[in-house]
């Protein structure tokens, strides 16, 4: 008799627990958003009796195959970031799946009044990945979202793709959300991120923005961006071109490829702080104008590496110089190495004016290992 | 049950949803040092196996029930009984609420809180009816099947980890590390459940050695991933993060399956461990307490206490709550692992370690 | 609750010895000696055996001189005839030429004629009514003589064998082609050509009140234990039932659990498994008319385990033992995990392939539940077909059914492609697995995890293994845990568990079988050479 209760009553719960499928949906009535912009309202405007502050445009592949457009962008206006989803319901027919995003774009306004409001909705979003990559753009990020690259889907994929594959082709970092998190929220630490502007139809990376935190303070082109990795040691991979004068003649150009590693070491003297950093650039020879054969004059090869390492030695002493006196944040992320030894007694001063303070010296080495396939 | 199988029930009881939440509770005080304190927190339940294991060995004929009666006299002893049992139902209540939370936020975030509470409230009654030998096989089984989980640390400390956030080693303190320790050690109770289970081993010469190398098992991952949390996200930056562990995997796009946090969190959907363990001892001290035949009564015992663990997991309003009253519950944990063979070695003593035929 | 076995774990009254038939009650058949006089004895007899019209109740007589009136019964059609004629009758017919009379015998002449005159193997002497009947309808000979109560059953069963040949479910790339067939007697022989220990032990009994169907018992005495053995009679003892057709009667009738989905006793058709089982301490069970054997106790692991691993190489054979568990989890998971990152978590599938599914489920008008349990339908639908029609014609019903209504379902907008393939790939998924048995099971299986996922997505899907390795892990086969090696964990057996590990390191028997000599092979000795 129990065991007929019992089973009655494991039917009964299977069935009502079963009945529901409360999270069920089918995919196909689901919107995938591959790419989000926010940007600061500019228009005005109010909701719910409060100001409206955010704009959030998305950018999702249209899922019917027998439709003219291959995406859709719907663009909404809030109060906040995530209360500006209740009016996707009046104009997006299906539910939108954020989780997938794969890049956010942050407007140029937006990144300098500060990302931390935006930022506390994207990570309390449990189905988000934290690895989404972020920009920032020139002027409106939701602008940007309506070009549409030639060769490419969608404007998303082509984003994704770019950003994802950069630092293999160039010294430039990618920045995803967790990373832009921790070094927003950590002492010593602030994040950059990569700047993206429409040119000529296309959208294209033009440099890096300097975050003091979570917001925008300053920026630097792609000049500029190559000895900023480097002394953040960012591991990338990228061309180095190099031009050989002596005695006010060109005696060679060409270019490496090279990876790049970074040690800093920090010692102290009193309130003193003084940072050596030694940047290392491995890699090979792809290409000079020199017809000299190396095997026949070995310092040459000695000449190339000297060249390309007196350049970058130059770069990364001015950037710091700019860093110092400019941008008077550490943007090349040493702090921490103070904060390792010294973490008790810094902690609550890193982030004002030590880096301006300390004495940051640089040294390059580079080693060319390989010259292609002549020598 | 044998030595190996209470060592990877002690393993399965401490290890449930707290491996997901240990390194924020770990840093809060302690800091970078929070690893140091995972691994100081590990000797509580090391002094409660062995003050159990000690009392255990003067009673080596008696069970837990037989021996509370012994002691306390039938019904001072049968008091001591139920108080335990109801501890660990109240413990398979916390688990449950805890759990069904974590999985609406990661998995089911519009099904209702108490349809995923009775969820795992039927799966652990399920499991817990098959018996103590089952449960200790299924807690076996699932060790192993959760070891390949362990290199999933790997690739964020391949990535996104950075050694600073460790160092300098100790400089928080002692008094932080301390205090950091102290709020672990609640996260390793539930070992007094083992005044129950030590009774039911075979071999009980084994139980120590077992004991200690399940608590080195439990220990030794917790500080290694408290240290990688710590390196992935500095210690300030964990503070607000429920779960550190899902949001370390969920940091990094891994190669081929890029949402490892998520599968991550379907396995360990399974891992609600403590709760059937816990369902099984008080379900079974219960039944021989009361002594009822253990085919017939066993599962209507544990219906009912499984109904009891539901109604208490159903208190709680939010996940705030949750965490409060979670906070609160692991103070009894020490008072009870501790308290309880304290209480029972003293009035062993007192009873001149006299041995009753029973 | 864990169910406690049906059969009682104490061992049993020892069993009668199985050389002789089980004095089983016999309906409505008095169980009296039979009289001397051969016309009584008929009188006694007719009533039994009149109604089959295929017994032959031929007289005769023994010896010219002073002839002994007798009668030869059997059923047409079971005796060999030439056999008769040439072994029985002849001599008896014409024993009337020697001098000595038969008449001079008196009682003791069948035993006297059994001796000196039929050239005949196996006979026994019977004198009780109820034992005639049952010889009679067994297919033995009966030579019922005057003048004497006992009466001669005498076994000159026409052998309509089978060719031996390879069993179609069990097909392997190495090792023996032989499979069994339906004579009991030709399938012992078959294991004793590969097992020629003495210690091989056969105990035949005879199940089935109507029908009377012979079953052996094979062990090694000093290998199997002996609770074990104890316990299998027992519980073979204890089985009352009419009618034992095949063996499977047998199999549920004496497992521990059933109410499981899981088979406890592991049947194979092929004598080469089996002798590796009796070499693992366990007991096989052979039943007359049916070409396979049972082997009890059985664990999980054993169901994914082939007697070609152990003829190919370590590495070859691990890895294709590795592939099978794959392919019992994927067989039993994939539909399941499909319909739950469709419907429910769809962040686990990469974005480049999400957006191509969205868009293809977006034709389908079904439900993702319904789609993916008709394709599975389809698929067992087409997969019985192809078992049931004879040879080519069903390999081709197999190709075309699959291929064209899963080319069709898509067009028609009844399926989206991921769906067929999930579903196709779940069915090739069993096919891979070596045990027919296992292969069934994981298509039952795939319901309950399809249902579970529809309504709690990855969560209850994570959840109905728990339920399915508990489960698993809760059963038991002739006492033994089913889960063993993998749970309770034997590291010893685990070397011929998920991987085959090197032969030689084998070098004892399975610790989860309980046995009694644990040594199968001694330390090896220096190579050649030295």
């Amino acid at each position: 008799m129990f065991k007929k209760i019992s089973l009655i009553l494991i039917i009964l719960t299977a069935i009502t627990t079963g009945s529901g499928c409360w999270d069920a949906q089918d995919i196909a009535e689901r919107s995938v958003v591959v790419l989000g912009a926010v940007d600061l309202n500019q228009e005005g405007g109010i909701q719910f009796g409060k100001p409206v502050q955010y704009d959030a445009t998305i950018l999702m592949p249209n899922l019917y195959t027998d439709t003219a457009e291959k995406v859709r962008i719907a663009r909404v206006s809030g109060v906040s970031l995530s209360g500006s989803r209740d009016q996707r319901a009046y104009i997006n027919p299906q539910t939108i799946l954020t989780s997938m995003i794969r890049v956010y774009l942050f407007g140029e306004s937006m990144s300098i009044s500060g990302l931390a409001p935006v930022l506390d909705s994207l990570l309390r979003n449990p189905l988000l990945s934290n690895s989404v990559y972020m920009a920032t753009t020139e002027g409106q990020a939701g602008d940007m979202i309506t070009v549409q690259p030639p060769d490419f889907p969608d404007l998303g994929i082509y984003i994704i793709d770019l950003l994802r594959k950069v630092n293999d082709k160039s010294f430039f970092p990618v920045i995803t959300l967790h990373d832009f998190r921790v070094q927003s929220a950590s002492p010593g630490k602030n994040p950059v991120l990569p700047i993206l502007r429409v040119d000529a139809g296309e959208v294209k990376i033009s440099g890096l923005g300097i975050f003091r935190k979570d917001k925008l303070i300053d920026r630097v082109g792609l000049d500029g961006a190559r000895p900023l990795t480097l002394l953040r040691g960012v591991k990338c991979k990228g061309y180095i071109p190099f031009v050989i004068t002596r005695e006010g003649e060109e005696v060679d150009r060409g270019t490496v490829f090279v990876g790049n590693g970074r040690k800093v070491r920090v010692e102290r003297q009193g309130d003193q702080y003084t940072f050596n950093i030694t940047i290392t650039l491995k890699g090979q020879l792809i290409e000079h104008e020199n017809p000299v054969i190396l095997t026949r004059n070995r310092e040459f090869l000695s000449m190339i590496e000297a060249q390309v390492a007196a350049d970058i030695e130059s770069e990364c002493q001015t950037l710091i110089d700019t860093m110092q006196e400019e941008f008077k944040v550490d943007c090349i992320d040493i702090s921490k190495y103070a904060l390792a030894k010294w973490r008790s007694e810094l902690e609550d001063t890193v982030d004002e004016g030590f880096i301006e303070r300390a004495n940051i010296n640089v040294d390059v080495k580079v080693h060319i290992g390989n010259t292609g396939d002549l020598i | 049950m044998t030595s190996k199988q209470i060592g990877f029930m002690i393993l399965g009881t401490l290890v449930g949803i707290n491996f997901l939440t240990i390194p924020r509770t770990a840093s809060e005080w302690a800091q970078q040092d929070a690893w140091i304190a995972v691994l100081i927190g590990a000797l509580l339940p090391l002094v409660v196996l062995v003050l159990i294991e000690r009392l255990g060995r003067q009673f080596p004929e008696m069970d837990f029930i037989q021996m509370s009666q012994f002691l306390f006299g039938k019904i001072a002893g049968s008091v001591l009984v139920i108080l335990l049992c109801f501890h660990m139902i109240i413990g398979v209540a916390r688990e449950i609420a805890r759990f069904a939370y974590v999985e609406s936020t990661f998995l089911l975030p519009a099904t209702p809180i108490w349809a995923i509470s009775l969820l795992i409230l039927l799966v652990s009654l399920y499991v817990a009816g098959q018996g103590a030998q089952v449960v200790a096989r299924i807690n076996e089984l699932l060790f192993y099947l959760y070891l390949p989980a362990f290199f999933l640390i790997v690739y964020p400390l391949m990535t996104v980890a950075d050694y600073t956030y460790l160092l300098p080693v100790g400089g928080s303190g002692i008094g932080s590390i301390a205090r950091s320790a102290f709020d672990v050690s609640l996260y390793f109770g539930r070992m007094e459940f083992l005044m129950v289970a030590y009774f039911m081993v075979t071999r009980k010469d084994e139980v120590l050695k077992a004991g200690a190398v399940a608590l080195v098992a439990v220990a030794v991952p917790y500080m290694l991933f408290t240290a990688v949390c710590v390196m992935v996200f500095g210690a300030e930056d964990l503070q607000d993060q429920i779960t550190p562990i899902l949001a370390m995997f969920k940091s990094v796009a891994y190669p081929i399956l890029e949402r490892m946090d998520l599968l991550f969190m379907v396995a360990w959907s399974v891992a609600f461990r403590p709760a059937f363990n816990l369902l099984c001892m008080s379900g079974y001290s219960l039944t021989r307490l009361l002594n009822l035949q253990k085919r017939k009564h066993y599962l209507m015992i544990l219906t009912v206490s499984g109904t009891a663990a539901y109604l208490l997991s159903s208190i709680p309003r939010n996940i705030v709550d949750v965490i409060i009253y979670s906070n609160w519950q692991g103070f009894t944990h020490p008072i009870v692992g501790l308290g309880y063979p304290l209480l029972y070695h003293l009035a062993a003593r007192i009873r001149g370690g006299q041995k009753q035929n029973v | 609750m864990r169910k406690m076995p049906k059969k009682p774990a104490a061992p049993p009254p020892a069993p009668e010895p199985a050389e002789k038939p089980k004095n089983l009650q016999n309906i409505n058949i008095p169980d009296i000696t039979l009289p001397v006089s051969l016309a009584e004895k008929q009188t006694l007899l007719k009533p039994h055996i009149e109604r089959s019209h295929d017994i032959v109740n031929r007289p005769f007589t023994i010896g010219a001189q002073q002839p002994v009136e007798a009668y030869a019964i059997y059923i047409n059609g079971v005796i060999d005839t030439d056999a008769f004629n040439a072994s029985i009758l002849r001599p008896l017919m014409i024993y009337g030429e020697d001098p000595q009379s038969a008449g001079d015998q008196g009682p003791e002449l069948p035993e006297y004629i059994a001796r000196t005159l039929l050239t005949v193997g196996l006979f026994r002497e019977i004198d009780r009514l109820a034992d005639l009947v049952r010889d009679i309808y067994d297919g033995m000979l009966i030579i019922m003589l005057e003048g004497s109560s006992q009466v001669l059953s005498i076994d000159i069963h026409k052998a309509h064998l089978r060719a031996i040949e390879e069993p179609v479910s069990e097909r392997g790339l190495r090792g023996s082609k032989e499979g069994f067939i339906e004579s009991l007697d030709v399938n012992i022989s078959m294991v004793r050509r590969r097992l020629r220990d003495p210690k091989l032990v056969v105990k035949k009994t005879v199940m089935g009140q109507r029908t009377r169907t012979q079953v052996a018992l094979l062990y090694i005495e000093d290998i199997a234990d002996p609770n074990i053995v104890k316990e299998v009679e027992t519980r073979l003892n204890n089985v009352q039932i009419d009618a034992v057709v095949a063996s499977g009667y047998i199999e549920q009738l004496v497992q521990d659990h059933p109410w499981t989905v899981f088979y406890q006793h592991r049947v194979t058709e092929k004598p080469d498994k089996a002798v590796m089982q009796i070499l693992e301490g366990r007991v096989l069970i052979l039943v007359d008319g049916t070409p396979s054997s049972i082997s009890a106790p059985s664990l999980f692991v054993e169901f994914f385990q082939a007697p070609g691993d152990y003829y190919e190489r370590t590495w070859i054979a691990s890895f294709i033992r590795v592939l099978r568990y794959i392919a019992f989890f994927l067989a039993v998971s994939t539909s399941a995990m499909y319909i739950a990152v469709v419907n429910f978590q769809p962040e686990l599938i990469p974005q480049e392939l999400l957006v191509p599914i969205a868009r293809f489920r977006n034709q389908v008008p079904f439900a993702v539940v319904l789609e993916v349990l008709v394709l599975e339908i389809m698929m067992q639908l087409v997969i019985e077909a192809g078992h049931h029609l004879p040879g080519n014609v069903g390999q081709t019903v197999g190709v075309v059914g699959g291929i064209i209504m899963g080319q069709a379902a898509i067009t028609a907008r009844f399926a989206s492609p991921a769906a067929v393939i999930v579903a196709s790939f779940s069915a090739m998924c069993t096919f891979v697995l070596p045990s027919p048995g296992m292969a069934l099971i994981s298509r039952v299986l795939r319901l309950p995890m399809i249902l579970a996922a529809a309504s709690f997505g990855a969560v209850g899907f994570a959840l109905m293994w728990l339920i399915l390795i508990t489960h698993m892990t809760s059963l038991t086969s002739v006492g033994v845990p089913y889960m063993s090696p993998l749970s309770p964990t034997r590291y010893r057996d685990l070397k011929d568990s998920i991987i085959r590990y090197f032969l030689t390191s084998m070098k004892d028997r399975p610790v989860s079988i309980p046995s009694q000599d644990k040594v199968r092979q001694a330390k090896q000795g220096v190579t050649g050479n030295q």
